[in-house]
């Protein structure tokens, strides 16, 4: 649309989050939901997120199926990573009372969740799932679910709002104007922050990479000449951002539990 | 096993680092919210302006007592 586009062979499209819409891989047509043109079919984010719980699921029973004394490779690599989420993120956030009963499910969401994040770095698929925001919300809306239970069932209804909205150690209007702010960004905000910063990571990462793969795709053929060196410069730079990205991918699976661990924590705990 | 236990409780997180960042958007939502309400009402168009504020001074208040040194709640 602007005065140059005559001056270059052809404008450059910088990559949107319309690059993240994938076309259906079975199935076709939209229908509307919500105001938008959903796609009526199985999409490839669909298939990555049942491929990542077979493959978690098919890794640890094989690790687990044998249980010798002394462990094979498989055995030995299934139990350190057990018990590096077991020590690591249930006994030493949410203490060596009650962590025991959450340790299943926090050892199959952090590896469900690497595993999907490493997808984006996988050749052949090459997508995060969980760049789909609604992937996120759903396993949040899980979080949600499980650590206000558990507050409930232990300190019953009305004794887990109190533990959740009223400050200990403050009084007098001040406390009246801090319980609706405890409420909201305890019960309802909560929720939202912990899926938009494991979206937000991966979205933006694999933004970030296909923006270096073809910008330089760009400058070198399309530009030319000495523009070819920057073309190179943004590859290797590709390179670069994409080992960074296998850290953050880790990283965000962490702390996404990390944060499940503490709101369990928080819910059991006695009083702030 | 209870010498563990009281350790754990010393040093067991208050609070999620992303604690500050909830307070703040749930401050600026709940009393901007407050404030455009009564502004509707009344009339005005400053009540969202010192609803955020409030917010924010609130977050704020409420991040520090958090993360304070639990000397007087032991």
């Amino acid at each position: 649309m602007s005065l140059v586009t005559g001056l270059v062979q052809a404008e450059f499209e910088p990559p949107s989050p319309a690059d993240f819409d994938l076309p259906a891989v079975f199935g076709s047509g939209t229908f509307d939901f919500l105001g938008q043109a959903q796609v009526a079919g199985v999409t490839k984010p669909m298939i990555q997120i049942v491929l990542a719980a077979v493959f978690v699921f098919a890794l640890f029973y094989l690790a687990s199926r044998k249980r010798a004394m002394v462990p094979g490779k498989l055995q030995f690599a299934g139990e350190e990573a057990y018990g590096f989420v077991r020590n690591s993120l249930g006994r030493d956030i949410i203490g060596s009372h009650d962590f025991q009963r959450f340790v299943p499910y926090l050892f199959a969401l952090f590896f469900f969740v690497l595993i999907n994040n490493l997808m984006a770095t996988i050749p052949v698929i090459q997508f995060p799932t969980f760049s789909r925001s609604g992937m996120v919300y759903s396993l949040a809306l899980m979080s949600w679910v499980i650590y206000n239970a558990v507050g409930i069932q232990k300190h019953g209804f009305l004794g887990y709002l109190k533990l959740q909205s009223v400050p200990a150690g403050v009084g007098g209007v001040i406390l009246l104007l801090l319980v609706p702010l405890e409420f909201m960004s305890n019960i309802i905000v909560r929720p939202v922050t912990l899926a938009l910063r494991l979206f937000a990571n991966m979205f933006a990462g694999h933004l970030l990479l296909i923006l270096f793969a073809l910008g330089g795709e760009y400058l070198v053929k399309e530009m030319g000449g000495a523009y070819i060196g920057v073309g190179v410069l943004a590859w290797v730079l590709f390179i670069l951002v994409a080992m960074l990205e296998i850290l953050i991918q880790f990283l965000q699976a962490y702390v996404f539990v990390l944060l499940n661990a503490m709101y369990i924590q928080g819910a059991l705990a006695d009083e702030h | 096993m209870s010498k563990p236990d009281d350790e754990l409780t010393q040093d067991s997180p208050r609070g999620d680092p992303w604690l500050a960042f909830g307070y703040l958007v749930a401050g600026v939502l709940l009393y901007g919210g407050v404030g455009w309400l009564l502004d509707r009402w009344w009339g005005t168009s400053f009540m969202i302006v010192i609803g955020i504020l409030l917010g924010v001074a609130l977050a704020l208040y409420q991040t520090f007592a958090r993360f304070r040194a639990p000397t007087e709640s032991r």
